[in-house]
């Protein structure tokens, strides 16, 4: 339904309800970031990663079309200083240096947009193969060859998601060839099936929400059935999994890259760095902290976000949130309560 | 169908019979995989062989025979029970037997952690919603999540481990113990043969690498608790137990978490997947003699026969994991009928 609202044809008493306009929709996505303090500090943390990533990685290519190539980064993350090895966290070398003086946090910023992107790759192919192929097996079904496909498509899927995806990938990666184009098709080949499971889900849900069988009765097109009604009302959930699935993927790329196949230390990445760095602790503790920080406060600010935004935009919750509130704010519970 | 035990016994086969298809599936995936992405196991396991040396190891296990020959020959032997055998030529299948209850012993003690933790905290979390313990408690299990099992498993082992002396390595401080072992569960064999000390040994052997595992999977839990005691929590019969001046704990764990946990335990079923992969890394850091870690050397070792029987075992585990799931879910909600 597009434009104005249309006046209600004569002899129906009936308003067709207008689509929010992008202003609405933007009003109502600050909204859910202020409901919840913590939602909206992943939210900032998450603006603020994107784009550090991409300064660290824009401004050596920007600058180096022009002249010689600058890069925000304090140190080079790479270069070696045998007077400086083993620094604490301090002034100068903001997460202290490693065995060879090389800057953890120049090294740390390095691996930030390597470590995003290969996130944002992963996740991104995932929801293109599963979601694509979840989406056929949920939504066409009108013909014998499709209930074949459909079943097909499923029953593949079960097999991918009946044993643990690190240990499929991790075996992928380790028969293809142990380096980092093996990791990354061993991820994205084990990560789409749960997108198969959600997408299909969410389609069987709204196929038989009433406005689909109304556009159908109205004569409305499949494939604008599919793209205008299945498809929009798909985006909410999967953009809340998506992100929560963001720090997923870097945690078991790191993890990989821990247990089996380290990136050449001439290419910081967090898991690969504290891999190597492990045989320094307990005294060089920083060594593991840095990269080991930065795992944690990327993924955590990607599950805050993730997190709060399905606590909102669920209406099954947004209710009983606001209905416990209410039940509990004011008067404070009965006599002999424990205030735990 | 309804629920009575025969209904019960037929949906359980019904489950188990579906779980062929997969593990064929499953099978057949991971013997192309390691078929043919390695060109030359030979070469892999020799990387410095004599030409005339490779060519009759590649004789000797068959690699040059046609894929679907090969495909048949595994299947067949693994029909009658033979699971193959690692390069080196033992076979596969009494070292992942061997690994089965010291997984299982890691993996039980971590659910029970996930379990009491988790559900506490989700309670703790529903009855203050919105207000500041809600935050902590939901700050406290996106830790959980966003530090990496790895991460958490080194600092508890090299870092946490030695300040309060705990040993790292091993289910014991001596190998073998010194009682037999019937169970190959370290802690309920020190219990078995009444060893008071080794029963303690045990224990403090099994805490950190539980520990580790349970804390990547804690914030499952204490969402769903947490979701399903809001959807409670507001319900007239909450209402009324509050009105019979019944004590705020009494409500809480009794009246709402009880109806609560038909919703929590089906994704305890959810979680075996994850906790299966946190044993390769789990057991690695800390030395633990199970499947997760003989995966791990497996995979690495271009151990073909080894892979496909480790993930062989992975499936099965995660099918009847959730098939347990099911059944306990049936047993909590008495509406549920067996189909």
């Amino acid at each position: 339904m597009e434009g104005p609202p249309r006046p209600s044809p004569p002899g129906i008493g009936v308003t067709l309800p207008k689509e929010p306009g992008l202003g609405e929709t933007l009003s109502e996505a600050l909204q859910t970031l202020r409901a919840n303090l913590l939602t909206l500090v992943g939210f900032v943390l998450v603006v603020l990663i994107l784009g550090l990533a991409l300064l660290v990685w824009a401004v050596p290519v920007v600058t180096g079309l022009f002249g010689p190539a600058l890069s925000i980064l304090p140190y080079d993350p790479n270069a070696l200083n045998p007077n400086a090895s083993y620094l604490p966290p301090g002034p100068h070398h903001w997460f202290g240096t490693d065995e060879d003086g090389r800057d953890l946090f120049a090294r740390v910023l390095t691996a930030l947009p390597l470590d995003m992107g290969i996130a944002v790759v992963i996740v991104g192919a995932a929801v293109m193969i599963g979601g694509g192929l979840g989406l056929v097996s949920g939504f066409w079904e009108t013909s014998r060859t499709a209930r074949v496909v459909s079943a097909t498509i499923l029953r593949v899927t079960d097999i991918f998601l009946a044993f643990p995806t690190l240990v499929l990938a991790l075996a992928i990666a380790a028969l293809l060839g142990r380096d980092l184009t093996s990791t990354l098709i061993a991820l994205i080949a084990t990560w789409w099936p749960y997108y198969v499971r959600l997408v299909r889900g969410e389609v069987l849900t709204i196929k038989h929400q009433g406005y689909i069988p109304a556009a159908r009765a109205l004569g409305v097109r499949e494939p604008t059935i599919l793209f205008r009604h299945v498809l929009r009302n798909l985006l909410e959930p999967l953009v809340v999994y998506m992100t929560l699935d963001i720090g997923t993927v870097l945690v078991t790329f790191s993890t990989i890259a821990f247990v089996a196949i380290p990136l050449p230390p001439n290419q910081p990445e967090w898991g690969s760095m504290i891999a190597n760095y492990q045989g320094y602790l307990p005294q060089f503790l920083w060594m593991v902290l840095a990269p080991g920080a930065a795992i944690f406060v990327s993924v955590l600010s990607f599950s805050l976000l993730g997190d709060g935004m399905r606590d909102v935009l669920d209406p099954r919750t947004r209710r009983a949130f606001a209905r416990v509130r209410a039940n509990l704010a004011s008067p404070e519970p009965v006599p002999g309560s424990a205030e735990a | 169908m309804g629920r009575s035990f025969s209904d019960l016994a037929w949906f359980i086969g019904a489950r188990l019979l579906q779980l062929i298809p997969v593990l064929f599936g499953v099978i057949l995936l991971t013997f192309l995989l390691s078929h043919v992405a390695v060109k030359n196991p030979c070469e892999a396991w020799n990387p410095h062989a004599k030409r005339n040396v490779i060519l009759a190891c590649q004789h000797f296990w068959g690699f040059n025979q046609p894929l679907p020959v090969q495909f048949e020959k595994y299947l067949s032997l693994l029909l009658q029970g033979n699971w193959g055998t690692d390069p080196s030529g033992s076979p596969v299948l009494p070292a992942i037997l061997a690994g089965v209850p010291e997984t299982l012993e890691l993996v039980l003690a971590s659910l029970f952690l996930m379990i009491v933790i988790g559900i506490t905290l989700g309670v703790v979390a529903a009855r203050y919603a919105g207000r500041w313990p809600d935050h902590l408690v939901r700050i406290f299990y996106l830790s959980g999540w966003a530090a990496p099992t790895y991460l958490a498993a080194i600092l508890l082992s090299i870092v946490v481990a030695p300040a309060i002396g705990f040993p790292t390595e091993n289910a014991f401080t001596y190998n073998p113990p010194p009682f037999p072992q019937p169970t190959h569960m370290s802690v309920l064999d020190a219990m078995l043969a009444g060893s008071g000390s080794g029963t303690l040994d045990a224990l403090k052997h099994l805490a950190l690498p539980s520990i580790a595992l349970a804390f990547l999977n804690l914030g499952i839990i204490t969402r769903m608790t947490r979701g399903s005691m809001l959807d409670i929590l507001p319900l007239d019969f909450i209402k009324g137990a509050r009105m019979k001046g019944l004590s705020e704990e009494r409500v809480l764990f009794r009246h709402a978490l009880r109806n609560s946990l038909i919703t929590t335990t089906t994704v305890l079923g959810f979680t075996a997947s994850g906790l299966l992969a946190g044993t390769i890394v789990v057991e690695e850091v800390f030395a633990w003699p199970g499947i997760g870690r003989y995966s791990f050397n497996a995979i690495l070792g271009y151990n073909f026969a080894g892979t496909i029987g480790v993930v062989v075992v992975f499936a099965i585990a995660v099918v009847v994991a959730n098939l347990l799931a099911d059944i306990a879910y049936g047993f909590l909600d008495p509406r549920v009928e067996w189909r």
